[in-house]
């Protein structure tokens, strides 16, 4: 599992047939650790975790208008986490959700973060 | 408990502010009181859903409690600064309404909806109708003096308005219980259609019941060929406003909540501006009903191009304020006095249209051919009833002075008992089904 | 009808200029003066919109609908204070919010105190008004003048390199914090008897809108102590600004105050989730009722002849020596005393609380009296002004700053 920005690392898992990838946008910075404590959990390896931030943020950097303090103590979704990860069974994700909201990281409340699937395809290079 | 101790807080913050009043800068009665009603009706819809009941039935017992008749915090004159919320918040339900006819999900279930359509507009309609004939002078006081044949119209004008159903109130259910299904689809698409059906049903009944009963018996047929203009003008209307959101959105999505509500204030405006403008100049009863436009342009923006989805998501984020305000605004609204004078009357209608409501939908799935679990369970969703039928009744007063007032009290009064019964009625239903996900 | 129209009219031109102004990136093609540039980018034409759809020009936005647009007004009021308020949340300072806190709100005491004094002279010898309206008018331009606008930091600050960077940091921390005394000082300008009929006390009015505030404040953190999903917040927060800018104005108080005061609570004793989401919903207003603001200030202004023109002149002027006089003061032993006689300088940009107070002024007391039309044009031509000539300051006190985005 890496943290490093922009970088995958670690084992994709084996079976690449319906494979999704998992994002899950983290807005609380300390909800992050229970998000991969519950990847762990159910045995999800591949997780990349990625720091950006909100586009609203990045507008607001241009001219605060009334919310520069704010900005100076960083809030509303300030920093986003994103954790990418591969997702060799869909069934996986409703015991995630339970567990994601055990830890903290109930994404039913979009204060604390949005999950998605993507379908996903690994092409292999041509010849193998 | 903690709702509680918001709510004292509230009220104290009312009692001392009022208490004070120092001639207060413009506009600042109208604000106070619309946040207040935001509220109150949040605090209420919670406390009612904790007994099981829909949220809105929240919201109208505290428009209720603070109407003219009760409280007064809302009153005539505070009411008729906020009228423009209500209108806007039509307009905006409109959008939404139409925003849920989706066509592709619809398509098959046209037969099904079809049916419920002639069926319950149909029985509702002479069942109501002949109840009241048969009645006559001992449910309706008014009509005591009136011949066979005035009986007779009177009668199809109540039949008619029976008919008419209450879109956003089935709309307000299906979002709070988060419905989704064939069966919410189904009930909501008849609900939009029907409220069509009525309009067109109401200017016929009405160009015959003034042809019966005027004194020279002329069938003003003219008055139901501008009935037919409006709808059609309503819809093309409609139409080319979708299609103009429908590119904005494609172009620049984002603020389509606030886009959505401009569109629906300049709508209700620009409808009722042109009615007055065609009224002045041509003499023509022109009436541009900005709940067809909305529901046409929101039909046309779900349906037509990409921008659906978006739309959609942006009606869903800010329909509930808007709900909360449309139905503690209309709970205010409610006339106790005139339920208090003809409850007997008024319960006897809303008795026959439940009664041949529940009939008539039965019937209909059953010659559509529906197997589905919610056969048996439509007619619960069609209780519901408000805002266009307040209009037709209003209509009526216009056209028939000498009687007319009575007449509106007396359906005023039962669409009053509609408007509660109705969205518990339809939360039932869905229930029921299975197709409510949040209780 | 025209009232509708005149809305729908208004709230195109704030969600397009909010789209459209304060960003680099639509006008980094933009050639031509620095001067036109700036004033693009800080929004300040809309002012001129305003003015030009007000009364004395296309007659859109007139005397009659601005009275029917003020329930918007004071929803904007309303929403403004709040977002300014939620933001004290005083647990989440480090120690450089902390350190800069009292020297921000000293340059900002000391701009206010060195515009208040003479232009409560002033007015009373140029308008010939009363004690009590001179002090109304005299308040209000002091709590405009010591807040400073983010637009100029925000454009040339983040160019800023080496030591030009800690200082543009430092400068936009004064910027955040400073607006605190223009909203207590213009609260405090809401609580004198003579715009209340003459009727109350000063200590009567204080304790109200402190009251009204703590207390919409605590129904805010009680409605939202139970899980709620987005849309139930908006509705509460809609509620809240609504309930407690109508209050406000129901009382003749400043809503911007009043709600300033109810966000402090619900950023001090709300659940960290419940305001992380409310603080989100409330920013994405920020520009759009900026836009607003400057419009209907524009639309409500009467440019009112030469003399008042002198007194705007005044009002920089003074200003403008607040502001280094204040630095100075302020920042003694935290910044090198080169620095600090120009210091200053960066902090002229006006904009933001200024023109709230002016608005906030506006629906307080009638549009037409002396008092609100020499403030509303002081304080417009102060803004277009220090708009103008603020960027290249600003540039100039970092030392070591590019050139703004070029054309």
């Amino acid at each position: 599992m890496a943290r490093a920005a922009g970088t995958t690392v670690g084992l994709l898992p084996l079976c690449l047939e319906n494979m999704h990838i998992l994002l899950i946008f983290v807005y609380m910075d300390d909800l992050v650790d229970g998000v991969l404590e519950a990847l762990v959990e159910l045995e999800v390896t591949g997780v990349t975790v990625v720091e950006g931030a909100a586009m609203e943020r990045i507008l607001a950097d241009d001219v605060p208008i009334f919310s520069g303090l704010l900005q100076t103590i960083g809030g509303s979704h300030d920093k986003v986490r994103l954790v990418l990860a591969p997702l060799a069974q869909r069934s996986l994700v409703e015991p995630l959700f339970r567990l994601l909201a055990e830890n903290g990281a109930d994404m039913a409340d979009p204060a604390v973060g949005r999950l998605c699937l993507l379908p996903a395809e690994f092409p292999e290079p041509p010849g193998s | 408990m903690r709702r509680l101790v918001a709510l004292a807080m509230l009220a104290a913050l009312f009692a001392v502010t009022t208490w004070i009043d120092t001639g207060p800068a413009p506009g600042a009665t109208p604000t106070f009181i619309a946040g207040l009603v935001l509220l109150l009706g949040h605090i209420a819809g919670h406390a009612i859903a904790a007994i099981g009941l829909p949220r809105i039935s929240g919201y109208l017992a505290a428009g209720l409690l603070l109407g003219p008749d009760l409280l007064g915090v809302i009153s005539t004159p505070v009411a008729g600064q906020l009228h423009f919320l209500n209108e806007l918040a039509v307009a905006f339900i409109a959008l939404a309404a139409g925003a849920e006819l989706h066509v592709a999900q619809l398509r098959a279930r046209l037969g099904l909806i079809g049916w419920l359509v002639v069926s319950t507009t149909l029985v509702t309609c002479l069942s109501v109708g002949l109840i009241v004939f048969v009645a006559g002078p001992a449910l309706l006081p008014f009509a005591a003096g009136l011949t066979t044949v005035q009986m007779a119209a009177v009668a199809a004008l109540i039949g008619v308005v029976a008919v008419a159903r209450s879109p956003s109130s089935a709309l307000a259910v299906i979002r709070e219980c988060d419905a989704h299904g064939p069966f919410s689809e189904t009930v909501l698409g008849v609900t939009v259609a029907i409220d069509v059906v009525t309009i067109v049903l109401f200017a016929i009944a009405l160009s015959t019941c003034q042809a019966l009963l005027s004194p020279n018996g002329a069938l003003d047929l003219g008055f139901a060929l501008m009935v037919l203009v409006e709808i059609a003008a309503g819809i093309v209307s409609g139409a080319a406003i979708g299609m103009i959101l429908s590119f904005y959105i494609r172009r620049w999505p984002d603020n389509i909540a606030l886009l959505l509500l401009g569109t629906a204030l300049v709508v209700t405006e620009i409808a009722h501006g042109t009615a007055r403008y065609v009224q002045d100049t041509h003499e023509l009863p022109l009436h541009l009903e900005p709940l067809l436009i909305c529901v046409a342009a929101g039909f046309v923006v779900r349906n037509v191009g990409s921008s659906g989805a978006a739309f959609s998501e942006a009606v869903e984020r800010v329909s509930l304020p808007v709900f909360v305000l449309f139905f503690t605004l209309a709970g205010a609204s409610l006339d106790l006095q005139a339920l208090r004078r003809t409850w007997v009357a008024a319960l006897t209608l809303v008795a026959a249209r439940s009664s041949s409501i529940l009939a008539a939908s039965w019937a209909g799935a059953a010659i559509a051919g529906d197997q589905s679990s919610g056969r048996r369970l439509f007619g619960f969703t069609f209780l519901t009833q408000a805002g266009i039928s307040v209009g037709l009744a209003l209509e009526v007063v216009r056209r028939f002075p000498e009687w007319g007032e009575e007449f509106a009290t007396i359906v005023v009064a039962a669409i009053s008992v509609n408007q509660v019964v109705g969205p518990v009625a339809m939360k039932y239903a869905l229930q029921r089904v299975g197709e409510a996900k949040r209780t | 009808m025209k009232l509708v129209l005149a809305a729908a009219l208004v709230t195109a031109l704030a969600l397009a200029g909010s789209r459209f102004s304060f960003l680099h990136l639509p006008l980094a093609g933009v050639r031509g003066s620095l001067w036109v540039r700036n004033i693009l980018l800080t929004g300040t034409e809309f002012i001129f919109i305003g003015l030009l759809l007000g009364s004395p020009f296309l007659g859109i936005l007139d005397d009659m609908t601005l009275v029917g647009l003020a329930p918007i007004l004071g929803m904007g009021l309303s929403w403004i204070g709040l977002l300014f308020g939620i933001q004290w949340q005083v647990r989440r300072w480090d120690g450089v919010v902390r350190s800069g806190l009292l020297p921000a709100l000293v340059q900002a005491g000391v701009v206010a105190v060195i515009i208040t004094v003479p232009f409560y002279f002033l007015l009373r010898w140029s308008l010939d008004l009363s004690h009590a309206w001179c002090l109304v008018g005299a308040l209000t331009l002091g709590a405009a003048g010591s807040d400073t606008a983010q637009s100029a930091l925000a454009l040339v600050g983040r160019s800023a390199r080496g030591e030009g960077r800690a200082l543009a940091r430092l400068l936009r921390l004064v910027a955040d914090l400073d607006g605190l005394v223009a909203v207590v000082v213009f609260g405090a300008v809401c609580w004198l008897p003579v715009l209340h009929g003459d009727t109350g006390s000063v200590g009567l009015w204080a304790a109200l809108s402190v009251g009204l505030g703590v207390v919409m404040g605590l129904v805010v953190v009680a409605l939202t102590s139970y899980q709620l999903a987005e849309e139930e917040l908006l509705l509460v927060l809609l509620g809240t600004v609504f309930s407690g800018g109508g209050l406000a104005l129901y009382l003749s108080l400043s809503p911007l105050f009043v709600n300033a005061v109810t966000g402090a609570v619900v950023a001090n004793l709300s659940q960290e989730r419940v305001l992380r989401s409310l603080q989100s919903l409330l920013v994405r207003g920020d520009r759009s009722v900026y836009v607003l603001f400057l419009l209907l200030a524009g639309a409500q202004w009467h440019p009112s002849g030469w003399s008042v023109l002198l007194l705007a002149g005044a009002y920089l002027m003074l200003r403008t020596t607040g502001k280094l006089a204040g630095n100075w003061l302020a920042f003694r032993g935290v910044v090198a005393p080169a620095v600090r006689g120009h210091m200053g300088l960066g902090l002229l940009s006006h904009g933001g609380l200024a023109i709230a107070v002016v608005v906030n002024l506006q629906q307080i007391h009638d549009g037409g009296s002396p008092v609100v039309d020499a403030v509303t044009t002081i304080v417009l031509v102060g803004v277009i002004v220090s708009e103008l000539f603020s960027p290249a300051l600003v540039w100039r006190v970092l030392g070591g700053a590019r050139p703004m985005p070029s054309s």
